[in-house]
């Protein structure tokens, strides 16, 4: 049999009761047990009861549920606060109800469809925040509060009068009296109008903490590391044994702690996610400067940048791999094949400009011990204080020879017989964008001597 | 034409590495900000204005620590100066990062086409740069300070700011995947499409011959961002890129504490889209990388302008 509402808040504040009884009833059992004769046993049971009477009055429901609502104007319930910005930040929160995924660019709080609410009040009124916060087949005490009674509390009394104290307690912590921000949290000027003279011209916005966008995140992160299934996953993948679900996770994440050793100072949902909250990576890849010369390859490509660009070639491989026949023609699929080609030979030019860069190797291509193919020497040591090595650099006929290294390096890294094969339109299209851009690039590229 | 002012390689120590859920470079907002706030210092001697900007990064350092070597890593704090107690006093945790990037803003105005007026425009914008915080850090050198009015000027710049990567829009690529998303589970949500952009995931190919059971044997293949039905190249990542409004927008005065009593006020959550980091040699027209402000309540975004790339042909006679 299931319980509805009143009969779930009514277990709830027994389990309480039991709590706060139970270290009473350990000592009166011990006593018991090592009791000598009848007289002791007695005298511990009346000791239990005198000690226990008070609580057993304290936890009788109507009384609990009168002290709970007088008290219920202390617990805020957002989704929204600043309480993590700052922890001695006064601002009021917001509760945000909607549910609305029209504007599908960007992810804000009401996109999600099923909201954690957060509760804040601090650790003394962890209980109450509980019992508004209990949800029975998808009612709560918030929600009822919020439509306008309690009925779930009618099981506990029929006194009228007693049921509207207990509403209007319970309604302050839905509501707050005065709206304010705090000197401690963030405000910011953002300029709305054209010239930024005008007080007009500017809104303050006061940015909160998205307490239940952190919880879902929190909750999504956790799945993917410690749910059942995940762990199932994750042990098929080790052993490479076949499930039919994906293995995710999320790398690179950072945790950031909220009231450290008493995160329910905070809010509720803190002391859940135990203080902790869970943060994405959104860092630029790494981008050396002053790269030391590739001397010790033959190719370029086969050096450090095979390592940086390895990833683009990877998706660019599972992309063709991934076509079905229609979209597999050239003449569909350029453009696509366009977007990955471009973005490889801009990782290249990075390097390539790190390479170029480094004036304190200059002349590296003249070393003796230098194995890097002539072609690719020039294009590198642009500082080379060899006269013939700067005239052979004017003259631009290792331009050609590039193009066809990079193509066939490209061409051999994507080559996959068993899905795919690319041939001359591909070869030849390779080393058209490649000709076009480093054209573009070495037409800006600094020159010795020059600026 | 536009014309640009670059701040080349300004080193910032200190900035504000958390931006709402993602961590490891500054919002967006924090760089228009400063744009802003330089605009406004250069209008009580000079007639130009500053706009919208483009970042480039060429070296970040993160100060976090991974404690056991993997896993969740945890921000680097300062050690603080102990209580009356001769306790460790409490702490609000915060994210630093050191950090070199390149900043080209748009600037326009009457006085950039006096010739004689340039170098005082130049001047003053680096010597007000370098007072002010970048991204709640401090400005400890800027390279150099150089005003790009032609196209041949910009063409140079870009080519001298490799290596660096610049980081380009990409909430079109968020808005199609949800989309995409929808149309194979019903409760699909904008925030399964948004962690699809972070998470890596992998999925199981039985051997050839091996059936699609339990326990056979299997490869286990990488899936692209965000799918592999429909891959975006490129180095993608989740980014904070303005605010969305959650309460109504209160006249100045109703609100307390607030720095300023006769603005509106509004309380406000970041917004999340996508971004992606590419190589900054891609950048033919700035104009395609700049970041600028759309602000009309309740959503106050940072956002380029929508361009599609052009594509270069392959020769008529493949076709």
């Amino acid at each position: 049999m299931s319980l509805n509402l009143s009969d779930t808040i009514g277990v709830f504040i027994k389990k309480r009761k039991e709590a706060k009884l139970a270290p009473l009833v350990k000592t009166r059992d011990e006593t018991i047990k090592k009791a000598a004769n009848q007289a002791e046993v007695s005298n511990a049971n009346n000791l239990y009861t005198s000690l226990a009477l008070p609580i057993e009055k304290q936890f009788e429901p109507i009384e609990w549920i009168t002290q709970a609502a007088s008290k219920a104007k202390a617990v805020s319930f957002s989704t929204h606060s600043a309480k993590f910005l700052n922890s001695s930040a006064k601002s009021t929160g917001c509760l945000v109800t909607n549910f609305d995924e029209s504007k599908p660019s960007h992810l804000i709080t009401e996109n999600i469809k099923i909201k954690s609410i957060d509760a804040i009040g601090g650790a003394g009124v962890v209980s109450i925040a509980k019992l508004m916060m209990l949800t029975v087949d998808g009612d709560s005490l918030i929600n009822q509060v919020k439509n306008g009674h309690v009925d779930a509390l009618k099981a506990f009394t029929k006194d009228e009068s007693l049921l509207k104290m207990w509403f209007k307690g319970f309604e302050k912590a839905l509501t707050s009296d005065e709206i304010k921000s705090d000197n401690l949290g963030k405000q910011v000027f953002l300029p709305v109008g054209n010239t930024g003279c005008d007080s007009n011209d500017y809104h303050i916005l006061c940015p909160l903490f998205p307490s239940t966008l952190a919880h879902e995140l929190h909750r999504a992160v956790s799945s993917s590391r410690f749910d059942e299934e995940s762990v199932l996953i994750r042990g098929a993948r080790r052993n490479n044994q076949f499930h039919e679900k994906l293995d995710t996770f999320f790398p690179f994440t950072a945790v950031q702690m909220f009231g450290g050793s008493q995160p329910q100072n905070v809010s509720l949902l803190n002391q859940e996610r135990l203080g902790k909250c869970y943060l994405l990576d959104c860092s630029p890849p790494q981008v050396d400067n002053n790269q030391a010369p590739p001397c010790d390859v033959y190719s370029i490509f086969s050096g450090d940048f095979e390592s940086k660009a390895s990833f683009l070639v990877r998706d660019f491989r599972i992309f063709l791999t991934g076509l079905t026949e229609k979209d597999r023609v050239f003449k569909t699929r350029y453009k696509r094949d366009y977007a990955f080609i471009k973005r490889i030979i801009d990782t290249l030019f990075n390097y390539v400009a790190s390479v170029q860069d480094s004036t304190k190797y200059a002349g590296w291509s003249n070393d003796t011990e230098c194995e890097t193919k002539r072609e690719h020497a020039l294009w590198l040591d642009v500082y080379s204080p060899v006269p013939v090595f700067q005239n052979e650099r004017e003259s631009g006929a290792w331009i050609d020879v590039v193009a066809d290294d990079f193509t066939f390096w490209l061409l051999s890294k994507l080559e996959s017989e068993k899905h795919y094969t690319l041939g001359k339109l591909e070869e030849r299209y390779i080393k058209k964008i490649f000709l076009n851009e480093i054209k573009a690039f070495e037409a800006q590229t600094p020159k010795l001597g020059g600026l | 034409m536009r014309s640009y002012v670059l701040l080349k390689k300004i080193n910032v120590q200190n900035a504000n590495t958390i931006a709402g859920l993602t961590y490891g470079f500054p919002a967006i907002t924090n760089f228009l900000g400063f744009a802003h706030g330089l605009s406004r210092k250069l209008s009580n001697s000079l007639n130009v204005e500053l706009g919208g900007v483009c970042i480039i990064s060429h070296e970040n350092q993160v100060r976090v620590v991974r404690p056991n070597g993997f896993g969740d890593s945890v921000f680097s704090l300062t050690r603080n100066p102990l209580t009356k107690k001769a306790e460790t006093a409490p702490v609000n945790e915060e994210g630093r990062m050191n950090m070199q990037v390149s900043l080209l803003i748009e600037i326009s105005g009457p006085d950039l086409a006096k010739e004689n007026m340039l170098s005082d425009i130049k001047n003053k914008i680096f010597s007000f740069a370098q007072r002010m915080r970048l991204a709640g850090g401090q400005i400890i050198s800027i390279n150099s300070c150089e005003l790009l009015l032609d196209n041949d000027s910009q063409k140079r710049a870009i080519r001298r700011l490799s290596p660096g990567v610049v980081l380009l829009d990409r909430s079109d690529y968020l808005e199609e995947h949800f989309k995409n998303l929808k149309k194979q589970r019903a409760d699909a949500s904008i925030f399964d499409a948004w962690c699809d952009f972070s998470k890596l995931k992998y999925r199981a190919v039985p051997f050839e011959g091996e059936n699609r059971e339990s326990k056979g044997k299997a490869t286990w293949h990488y899936i692209p961002k965000p799918t592999v039905e429909n891959p975006k190249p490129g180095y993608l990542v989740p980014i904070a890129s303005g605010y969305y409004a959650v309460s109504e927008l209160h006249n100045p005065g109703e609100v307390d504490c607030v720095r300023d009593k006769t603005v509106p006020v509004a309380f406000a959550e970041i917004a999340y889209s996508v971004g992606e980091w590419r190589g900054v040699c891609c950048i033919g027209d700035i104009n395609n990388a700049v970041w600028k402000f759309s602000n009309k309540h309740p959503w106050y975004l940072a956002q380029t302008d929508s361009v599609k790339e052009d594509v270069l042909e392959p020769d008529t006679t493949v076709l």
